[in-house]
């Protein structure tokens, strides 16, 4: 139409009107299409026209263009409301998961935390793989010595986090406290919202008698009084004065949502007090990195200080002990490893979206063809028309999937709060909207532009000659690879659900060593004023009472059928010592022996049902009067005794000078960390010989372990109202958190690979439609191989399916072997070429293309299929 | 005759514009036929939704040329009426005659017509 009106304005308008009134005449033309022409997409290409004022009619032309091209594409999608549901629906999936996806891992991985310049903040820990571990805290005197030493920072907190208990109402309430440092506030570039900060008087010896508060505390103690100032608080038996209250956002660094911290009190780490000592490694270290210093030049300043420390205290740092001092951005320490976990639902929330975009640019793309062969349109038309159809499609699917990821980040950092850290703070915000937007954008240029440039590039106006550039262009490659990519990606996500979800399997298999059904356990803490002397357990014989009194109550409860204590729970707790064994020479070429020193009641075994391989159980016989012994594990045998026996023998404990216990029994082992590591060697003191301040209470039932809770907590409170009773869990709920993170990941892994799963059999359905529908002979749609008899739609629906599958299927498992490569990363048992994953996978998919594709035979074949063909020229 | 195959008064000067023009029928020659002999102003979308429509009912054809530099490098789209389009038009113009059967206009409207 543009091309008459041009015409006529050369030709006519000028001459019979004059230069100015064909203008105007022009311009009342255009506008009059407003009105009169439903479709005017077809004027607008190409853009440049001469003897055309462009200034004056461009933008005419376009609002004319743009409009009436979105009223045609609505219209268009309108008739085909299957198709054009279907495709909003798979767009708003694929934008919403990757919108949950991006809320998610921005908030968490990027999120900036609530401190002043929270990206110059580093926590200094410390390997010590040798004798500890990785990941180590801080002792006081490294405190002295970076503090000292370091120039890369400016300055350095240090906190020891520890529970105590609140017992001013009468009734001891466990709190989790910190003792920092009075510069940890400052450092962190917050101060009190009520109050004032820690001053160098408030402290006194070891810990300081005046604390800081939290915003919940303040509610619970004080009821939001703003007269809390100047009161006190009874913490484990101390009396404490508050000094500040923090505002309602702040959170200590690295708190766990489910267990923040209530107060804050002064702790001095000078040479000499109650917390000095260089292997006593309690403390955690906060830096601010000095304006200029990246972490590269920290990191190899704090390395240089270890090498010196090594050097100046052999014993502390003996050679093989890999001791090395690290700085890690307090951002990626707390997320821990939730990165991997994130990432991996992010890459995988990616894949839907692009799954989710080819299918719908491979559906337009055959609307496209069908539009242009069949129905003799120009392909400029059809270009617009589909590019108007993309944008409709686009638009609406991310109306749609805003909801959707607004309910789904809810639920997720709902369900997922305790096994993401900071997963509780984030929300959806103006960024994920923004996020959907930009999503969307994509949607748009996959499903709309991208189709549209390229029939215009290869779409001929008459049918390409077999063989031409033009055809191989205009033929069924681009398709085909729009219609393998999703079911490689499918299959990727398929593969990866699979393997995790077989990992679990094998997990749910192991034996952890002790029988975990039916039974509860709970946390009694024992309070330690800030002068230990003056507690009233300070005394062994205190404690043991206590402990003793407090396994009659709950064995005498009803459903109980028996109690035991021990001081750190498997699953949940650790504890390694170094030890050597009596008598035999230590050498110290992998590392320091050590072992996971363990206190329990005799009855702890028979809870938890770990048998004896030899010798015997720890007894209550064995008191502070009798001979100090330990039971062993057998992996401690295994690993220092060669499997001679070990009865009698006797272990050193806790370095030079620390008590010798003589090995009177082996018991099995028990996976201590996780059911996926190997049990480490370990060692069993009785609580009548070695008492601790942490115990858990374990109870064998009748019944489902919860319903005693109440109960047991209840007896627990009788026998000392001011220890704190908390923490009541059931030992599968300890076990399976454990395997939280990795629940969860195959969860949303499967979840994504379900709904990938459906998009791709809905785009092979989709594809082979369109191919059948296409007005040539079926066998050279299909590419089948050229040959005299045709055959027939069904066998090459089924050959399109087959050829479809090992495209996709083949590109698939390359990007699964990938993956699962990281999977093995974070998880060291995934097989990363587990056939049964692989395989089943692969014919899971075989199966989904040739289904898809014979389904779409059938769909072709009800809307008419080859019949639409037509001449493309006239006559 | 079911609702819709009666041609609309524009519609029929539009397919006779067609019928007139013979191969040479694109937007502005069946303007310009329309104006010339109709003798009314007409809108080049007027008439490009009508040959839309006749299209989508089946009753012409259309097809477009090569670009063309002459025309800011449009393609023309011609027209051709079908065969369905020749009846349709017929059957209207036997609709109007049986219409007018018997009726007599007076000296004013034999003037006007």
């Amino acid at each position: 139409m543009l091309g008459d009106l041009h015409e006529e304005y050369v030709r006519y308008a000028v001459a019979e009107r004059g230069s100015a009134r064909a203008r105007l005449w022009y311009w009342k033309q255009v506008l009059a299409v407003l009105s009169h022409y439903r479709s005017p997409q077809r004027m607008l290409l190409p853009w440049v026209r001469e003897g055309v004022d462009r200034n004056l009619t461009g933008f005419a032309h376009a609002l004319v263009a743009v409009a009436g091209g979105l009223r045609q594409s609505c219209g268009s999608l309108w008739r085909d409301r299957a198709f054009a549901g279907g495709a909003v629906l798979t767009l708003a999936a694929g934008i919403g998961c990757s919108a949950i996806a991006f809320t998610v891992v921005r908030g968490v991985l990027l999120g900036p935390l609530p401190y002043d310049r929270p990206e110059r903040l580093v926590e200094v820990g410390g390997h010590l793989p040798g004798v500890m571990g990785r990941d180590v805290a801080a002792s006081a005197p490294e405190y002295r010595d970076y503090l000292r030493r370091a120039r890369s920072i400016d300055g350095l907190a240090a906190t020891l986090s520890l529970g105590a208990s609140v017992t001013d109402s009468g009734r001891a309430v466990p709190i989790q406290a910190v003792l920092a440092t009075p510069n940890l506030f400052a450092l962190l570039g917050v101060s009190p919202a009520l109050g004032r900060d820690f001053e160098s008087g408030d402290l006194r010896g070891t810990v300081g008698n005046v604390a800081i508060i939290s915003y919940a505390a303040w509610l619970e103690f004080f009821s939001a009084d703003p007269r809390a100032l100047g009161r006190t608080l009874r913490v484990d038996q101390d009396l404490i004065t508050v000094v500040g209250v923090m505002g309602r956002d702040f959170k200590h660094p690295g708190a766990p949502d489910e267990r923040p911290v209530h107060l804050w009190m002064p702790m001095g780490v000078a040479e000499g007090n109650l917390l000095d000592g260089r292997g006593a490694r309690l403390l955690t270290l906060l830096g601010r990195l000095r304006d200029g210093v990246s972490l590269d030049q920290s990191q190899a300043e704090f390395r240089g200080i270890a090498r010196e420390l090594e050097r100046s205290h052999p014993d502390y740092y003996p050679r093989g002990s890999g001791w090395d001092a690290v700085v890690i951005p307090l951002q990626r320490k707390i997320v821990g490893a939730a990165r991997g976990t994130l990432l991996l639902f992010g890459g995988a929330a990616s894949l839907v979206l692009l799954l989710a975009c080819a299918n719908v640019a491979n559906a337009l793309l055959s609307r496209g063809d069908q539009a242009l062969r069949s129905e003799q349109r120009a392909p400029r038309a059809v270009a617009l028309l589909l590019a108007g159809e993309g944008l409709v499609l686009a638009a609406v699917g991310a109306v749609l999937a805003l909801p959707l990821a607004w309910l789904g980040t809810g639920l997720l950092t709902h369900a997922a709060a305790a096994e993401v850290p900071q997963l509780q703070s984030v929300h959806f915000d103006d960024s994920a909207v923004w996020y959907v937007f930009g999503a969307s954008l994509l949607a748009l240029l996959a499903c709309g532009i991208a189709p549209a440039t390229r029939l215009l590039i290869a779409a001929p106006i008459r049918p390409p000659r077999r063989g031409s550039a033009t055809a191989w262009l205009s033929g069924n490659r681009v398709r085909d690879v729009l219609a393998a990519a999703p079911l490689a990606s499918a299959l990727v996500l398929c593969i990866a659900a699979g393997l995790m979800v077989r990992s679990f399997q094998r997990l749910a298999a192991v034996d952890p060593g002790f029988d975990g059904d039916r039974v509860l356990t709970l946390q009694a803490r024992l309070p330690v004023p800030n002068d230990p002397r003056t507690g009233r357990f300070f005394e062994v014989g205190q404690r043991v009472a206590f402990f003793d009194r407090a396994l009659e109550e709950t064995r005498a409860l009803p459903n109980v059928v028996d109690a035991g204590v021990i001081s750190h729970l498997p699953m949940r707790d650790r504890n390694g010592w170094t030890f050597r064994i009596v008598g035999q020479e230590c050498e110290v070429r992998d590392g320091l022996p050590t072992l996971e020193f363990r206190v329990a009641s005799p009855s702890y075994f028979d809870v938890m049902h770990i048998g004896l391989v030899r010798g015997r159980h720890l007894a209550p016989s064995d008191d502070r009067r009798s001979p100090y012994v330990v039971t062993v594990n057998q992996a401690l045998v295994t690993q220092y005794f060669s499997n001679r026996d070990p009865i009698g023998q006797r272990l050193a404990l806790g370095g030079p000078g620390n008590r010798q216990a003589e090995i009177v029994g082996v018991v099995e082992n028990v996976r201590d960390s996780a059911l996926d590591a190997d049990p480490r060697p370990a060692a069993y003191a009785s609580y009548r010989q070695h008492v601790g301040v942490d115990m858990t209470f374990v109870l064998r039932t009748e019944t489902r372990p919860e319903a005693v809770a109440a109960a047991a907590a209840d007896a627990l409170r009788r026998v000392a109202a001011d220890v704190p009773v908390f923490a009541a869990a059931s030992m599968q709920e300890i076990v399976a958190r454990t395997v939280a993170q990795r629940r969860l990941l195959t969860w949303l892994l499967s979840l994504l690979a379900g709904l990938a799963v459906l998009l791709a059999g809905a785009g092979v359905h989709s594809t082979t439609v369109a191919a059948l529908r296409q007005d040539r002979p079926a066998e050279t749609i299909l590419s089948a191989p050229r040959r005299a008899a045709p055959i027939s739609p069904l066998a090459a629906a089924g050959r399109y399916g087959l050829r479809l599958a090992a495209l996709g299927i083949g590109i698939g498992l390359l990007g699964a072997v990938g993956v699962a490569e990281l999977l093995a990363r974070l998880w060291s048992e995934i097989s990363q070429l587990d056939p049964v994953v692989f395989g089943g996978s692969a014919a899971l998919f075989l199966a989904i293309a040739i289904v898809g594709a014979l389904l779409g035979r059938a769909g072709s074949h009800r809307h008419g299929g080859a019949d639409l063909a037509g001449p493309l020229t006239p006559p | 005759m079911p609702k819709g195959e009666y041609l609309g008064e524009f519609e029929q000067l539009v397919i006779l514009a067609l019928l007139r023009l013979e191969r040479n029928a694109y937007g502005m020659t069946v303007r310009r036929e329309l104006e010339k002999t109709a003798q009314r102003p007409v809108a080049l979308g007027a008439v490009y939704a009508t040959l839309d429509r006749l299209e989508d009912k089946g009753l012409v054809a259309s097809w477009h040329t090569d670009p063309d530099p002459s025309r800011g490098g449009h393609p023309r789209r011609y027209f051709k009426v079908e065969p369905a389009g020749e009846q349709a038009l017929a059957r209207s113009r036997a609709i109007m005659q049986r219409m007018w059967d018997g009726v007599e206009l007076g000296e004013l409207g034999e003037a006007t017509s």
